[in-house]
């Protein structure tokens, strides 16, 4: 019988699976289950394009694997993040930053278009999505960071390098930005 | 904006229960904070409901596990733990995936050990083994007696199906190499000795991270209690004051313990031979060809086998591909008629011997690669290609086996082989198409 290495914490699985021992695949599987989804929620968000995301979710993982040292990196799904954040931050580097008014229009539009209709939660989630997607990088990534990934504050503030009230203001601003994007209709599920 | 940061405190949990009833309190009181706390809510939900739809494509995940060489059967035995838990649906397509990968690992490494098992077993080989152990010494004796009379060598002779004729020094170099037989049996006794080096002592954790790194031990400590050997040994040799021994703000622990006793498969202890980090693999093994592909050479022979002793060293590029040197020692048993000038018949039992030094390459398909319970089954393509070291000819091999490990390191292999020798006999040249089957044992350093 394999090892059940659902109770054991990230930690403890980076050391079984930084030793490449039998047992270090399952540990990695476990870690993958663990962190699969909120890291890919992350590289689209980022990178917003679902084939250049999955590109850097799987040279993500394979990088995590071959060089995660428990030894080194103590916190160990901001290490994971980190990894994600420079290769996010390469193809952006070499991508012009175009920005789409097309988007914010379109959403505008569909605002607009609420009062006569009937929309469900997935109408909510995708005018989510869109608002998301038209915050400042910075902010967007505290958001992701805190409401996809499950980061602390202070978590939040290693990766990317600010204070821990900065993180906070970050993610407090950007979800505002979003509420007053979507005003008209949370006005209107609210009412 | 006061009210937004009350909620997103309430939201993150940072309140506590004073806190928390004050909120409840401002809240039934306040109409503007209730809607904005409806909103607020909507959105923590939308984010949620959000997150589950960036399940990774199964392709995705495949595609890691393929490159990093890990094995189906972790990912199916995971997939089908999180099935039960109610988990992603990507986890149960991945898990089907995975399994059909598995079924078909699994039949086609039963289609090729079957034939390799029916070849061995239903062949001659059988009757050659007990006929070669009991009996060609005598057989040999008696042959070369019987032409006493009219020497050891024939005089001339016909070649029954191209009627090339060989001249005398070709049959004494034939008749000769019968003299060199040697016994093909196998007496080694592989001793390894695992030294054990407690890991925990190169733990070095800075300030804040103490807690974590004090915690981490402790849930280490269970893990490794599971373990009644290393159980006794954590008893024995770390206490809570070691653990939270501290210097220069740092957190380490300063003792190596080391053990005898303790199984490989444990992750907290290495052997001394993985601190080899060169990627190289070593096997030895053994192996028995019969079953001419083609009728050999010129000669109408009865049947021909092969034993062979080889030992291989392997550098591995990477988890797939590895090459190396292979040494074989192959000991030819041959058994033919040969229908001279003058009509008679002169029967030949000879053992030819080769020592062959081949450069190796092999392909491990890792995407191939399953499990069973514990063991993990990987299988091989190889090929080879070297000199007899004597300058008796050439020899090109190739093969596809498994490679059944027992550990990460240690495998048993079996391997079926088709070999070609080429030889030269006088001034023909010759082609010996034989098929085989090696057993082996193999050890991956640097692992």
């Amino acid at each position: 019988m394999s090892e059940d290495f659902s109770k054991h914490s990230d930690l403890e699985l980076a050391f079984i699976i930084s030793e490449k021992g039998k047992n270090s695949d399952n540990a990695f599987m476990e870690f993958y289950r663990r962190h699969s989804v909120g890291l890919n929620a992350y590289c689209y968000k980022i990178l917003n394009d679902r084939v250049t995301a999955e590109d850097v979710f799987q040279e993500t993982f394979i990088k995590f694997y071959e060089n995660v040292n428990p030894k080194l990196h103590t916190n160990i799904s901001g290490f994971l993040i980190k990894i994600a954040r420079n290769i996010c931050l390469n193809y952006k580097r070499n991508k012009k930053k175009n920005v789409d008014i097309t988007e914010m229009e379109f959403l505008a539009y569909n605002l607009k278009q609420y009062d006569s209709q009937k929309y469900e939660n997935k109408q909510l989630m995708e005018f989510v999505n869109t608002a998301v997607d038209l915050l400042e990088d910075d902010y967007k990534e505290a958001l992701i960071l805190r409401e996809y990934n499950g980061f602390e504050y202070n978590e939040i503030a290693k990766v990317m390098n600010i204070s821990e009230i900065n993180a906070k203001t970050r993610v407090c601003r950007a979800k505002k930005k979003i509420k007053d994007l979507l005003k008209p209709y949370l006005n209107e599920i609210t009412s | 904006m006061e009210n937004e940061f009350i909620i997103f405190d309430y939201l993150d949990g940072e309140m506590n229960p004073e806190q928390e009833q004050a909120f409840f309190n401002l809240l039934s009181q306040n109409e503007e904070l209730r809607t904005e706390f409806k909103q607020q809510l909507a959105l923590k939900n939308s984010f949620v409901a959000d997150l589950r739809s960036f399940t990774p494509d199964p392709k995705s995940t495949m595609g890691i596990f393929t490159k990093l060489g890990i094995s189906a059967t972790a990912v199916t035995a995971a997939s089908n733990a999180i099935g039960t838990a109610g988990g992603s649906s990507f986890l149960t397509t991945l898990s089907s995936y995975f399994s059909a990968t598995v079924v078909k690992s699994i039949l086609a490494t039963l289609a090729i050990s079957t034939s390799a098992f029916i070849a061995l077993f239903q062949s001659d080989i059988i009757d050659w083994e007990s006929e070669s152990k009991n009996n060609k010494t005598e057989i040999v004796k008696q042959n070369l007696n019987s032409n006493t009379s009219n020497s050891n060598q024939p005089d001339d002779y016909t070649n029954n199906n191209i009627g090339n004729n060989l001249d005398n020094n070709s049959n004494e170099k034939l008749t000769n190499l019968s003299e060199n037989s040697t016994s093909n049996s196998i007496n080694k006794e592989i001793i390894i000795k695992y030294n054990y080096i407690f890991t925990f002592d190169t733990l070095k954790l800075k300030g804040d991270e103490k807690l974590k790194a004090t915690q981490f031990l402790n849930n280490a400590k269970h893990i490794i209690n599971s373990s009644q050997a290393t159980n006794n040994l954590i008893q024995n040799h770390i206490t809570t004051s070691e653990i939270y021994q501290t210097k220069y703000n740092t957190f380490s622990l300063s003792n190596h313990f080391t053990a005898n006793s303790i199984p490989i498969k444990n992750n907290y202890y290495k052997s001394d031979i993985n601190n080899i980090h060169l990627p190289l693999t070593v096997e030895i093994g053994y192996g028995q060809f019969n079953n001419s592909l083609l009728n050999e050479i010129d000669l109408n022979r009865q049947y021909t086998n092969l034993n062979n002793i080889k030992m291989n060293l392997l550098y591995r590029f990477n988890n797939n591909i590895s090459a190396g040197v292979n040494f074989s020692n192959e000991n030819y048993y041959q058994n033919f008629n040969i229908l001279t000038n003058n009509g008679r018949i002169l029967e030949y039992h000879q053992k030819p011997e080769f020592n062959v030094l081949s450069a190796s390459l092999r392909y491990s398909p890792t995407f191939l690669k399953f499990g069973i319970k514990l063991l993990d089954f990987q299988p091989i393509i190889q090929a080879a290609y070297g000199s007899d070291l004597n300058g008796g000819g050439f020899v090109s091999r190739v093969g596809t086996g498994i490679n059944l490990h027992i550990n990460r390191s240690a495998y048993f292999q079996i391997l079926g082989e088709y070999s070609n020798l080429n030889y030269k006999q006088g001034n023909l040249n010759y082609n010996s198409n034989r098929i085989g089957i090696n057993f082996g044992f193999g050890y991956r350093l640097g692992e």
